[in-house]
């Protein structure tokens, strides 16, 4: 990790060439395959625009509002399935059968219900994001610490303040490792999600420079995607870090 | 009626499907301010008694009695310090110790002055703000005696609260704790397997046997100056207690047989 300011600008350099090769050797149109120097042109245009930028800012709102409500659910659904082991054995079957399924598979009937729009992208996120919150949090709580919940009801602690003062903190690093693995999953389907019917937004950016036939804006589109991606994850990273520091817990 | 009764006290459990007995027809009574310690062989029992006394556990026949009530479940009243710290991560020493007080209900203005009045007590007061996982294991210990004693228990249990630290920490820590409890006038029932760990704290060590875990026997300790380790009386004590101990252990040895 140290060396990171020798392997990122050398990885960048080396993806650019390889790109740079396989659209020689392709020899395709420059309109069908954008070369880098193409590419970059056409970030300039978008940033010049100021499209580029409302669409970061929408899809991250979109993303931000899917997200915090799927981790907000998926850990007090967790906290209550983990700790009530007779809800949580009812449940877990269904959990279980739910959890495997692309939550674009489930697009035609999220659009009957909620409809094309700005809702789409959000449900699509919020299932992305649900499921692995939401399994890190059971596990998490029927993993915790005996000697927590002895403290506890050695000094007399009782619902609800056991909830918020021992148990939701013992499971924060658990849990948090559930949110890392959420934000990946994700911000991959918020590009789907925001297919249908979104008027905005990264997602959106994808499928209106396909139509209109600007590959190169469309590169531009799915480079910053990747990105973004990328900053999100190490957002989330130095939040776990942060957490695994403050509860001691070493790194494996 | 003594302050803390053991009453016949039996506790099996369920290992593969069949009962066996951890502890057998224990009887003892401990009177109010005295420093008691278990010593016995790994596997006798001591942790399992010392839980049924604190209401962790429940026996499988026989009760314990503190006070005249009936122990059915952990109080307040009397708090557990344990091996493994039990200090919550995610708190500073300030908060860990503020915990018990909290549920007791003293308001948020006088926590603090309470909790650092006994953080001052166990020596910590430089560190009152860091997280446990910043201090060494003899600071966490003494964290969780503050803890223990912010709450101003009437009993304090203590299971091998020492066991994992280095020998020179334990030592100091152990005459800290005899200075303390004794100004303060608690009862302590204490968990040990180090004999002389038990000659320095006790008014009284009980020796359990093992296989079943039953009592062997109780020994007074009566030495004038506890803190000389190598003093006459402190290795006629020794030499008397280890004996006992040893028998303890010969019989376990026979059973097998
Ligand atoms: N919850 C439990 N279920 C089944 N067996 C148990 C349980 N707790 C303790 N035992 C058994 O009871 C016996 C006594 O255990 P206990 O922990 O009280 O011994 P101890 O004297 O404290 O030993 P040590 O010195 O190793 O701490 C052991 O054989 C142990 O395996
Ligand atoms: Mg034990």
């Amino acid at each position: 990790m140290k060396k990171n300011y020798v392997y990122i600008p050398g990885a960048f350099i080396l993806f650019v060439a390889v790109w740079e090769l396989i659209a020689l050797a392709g020899g395709w149109n420059e309109a069908l395959f954008p070369t880098p120097y193409k590419t970059a042109l056409g970030f300039g245009e978008l940033i010049y625009d100021g499209v580029l930028l409302q669409d970061i800012i929408d899809s991250l709102i979109r993303f931000i509002i899917g997200y915090v409500t799927a981790v907000v659910c998926g850990v007090f659904l967790g906290l209550f399935l983990g700790w009530y082991k007779t809800a949580g054995g009812f449940v877990n079957p269904i959990v279980q059968v739910l959890r495997p399924i692309s939550p674009t598979a489930w697009l035609p009937f999220i659009v009957l219900i909620f409809g094309i729009g700005e809702m789409p992208a959000l449900v699509v996120i919020f299932i992305a994001a649900f499921f692995p919150v939401l399994l890190s949090t059971v596990s998490a709580v029927n993993s915790i610490e005996p000697i927590y919940l002895k403290v506890a009801r050695n000094f007399g602690i009782k619902q609800p303040a056991l909830l918020f003062k021992i148990i939701l903190p013992a499971v924060f690093p658990r849990i948090a490792t559930g949110f890392h693995l959420a934000m990946g999953t994700a911000w991959v389907f918020l590009v789907v999600g925001e297919m249908v019917g979104a008027q905005t937004g990264l997602g959106f950016l994808v499928v209106d420079m396909r139509n209109n036939l600007r590959m190169d804006l469309l590169m531009v589109a799915i480079l910053v995607i990747g990105v973004m991606g990328l900053w999100l994850d190490w957002t989330i990273s130095l939040f776990e870090g942060w957490i695994y520091k403050r509860w001691g817990i070493k790194r494996v | 009626m003594s302050y803390i009764e053991v009453d016949h006290v039996h506790k099996e459990y369920i290992r593969d499907g069949k009962a066996f007995t951890v502890l057998n027809d224990v009887s003892l009574n401990f009177d109010k301010g005295e420093f008691i310690c278990l010593l016995g062989p790994s596997g006798c029992g001591k942790s399992t008694l010392l839980n049924l006394i604190a209401g962790f556990e429940n026996c499988t026949s026989g009760q314990v009695r503190i006070d005249g009530q009936v122990v059915s479940q952990p109080s307040i009243k009397y708090v557990t310090v344990f091996q493994q710290y039990g200090l919550l991560p995610w708190r500073t020493v300030l908060g860990n110790v503020e915990l018990g007080l909290e549920s007791k209900g003293v308001p948020k203005e006088n926590r603090q002055a309470i909790a650092e009045k006994y953080i001052d007590m166990v020596g910590l007061t430089a560190a009152k703000n860091s997280h446990p996982a910043e201090l060494s294991g003899g600071m966490q210990q003494r964290v969780s005696i503050a803890r223990a004693f912010a709450v101003e228990p009437e009993i304090i249990f203590m299971d091998e609260p020492f066991a994992a630290l280095d020998a020179l920490t334990r030592m100091s820590l152990q005459d800290e704790v005899t200075k303390l409890c004794r100004e303060q006038g608690k009862t302590v029932v204490f968990v040990t397997h180090d004999i002389d760990e038990s000659i320095v704290l006790a008014d009284r060590v009980v020796i359990l046997a093992a296989n079943p875990g039953r009592l062997k026997t109780i020994v007074p300790i009566t030495i004038a100056d506890r803190s000389d380790r190598n003093s006459e009386e402190f290795l006629t004590i020794r030499n008397h207690i280890f004996e006992e101990f040893h028998m303890a252990h010969e019989e376990k040895i026979e059973y097998y047989i």
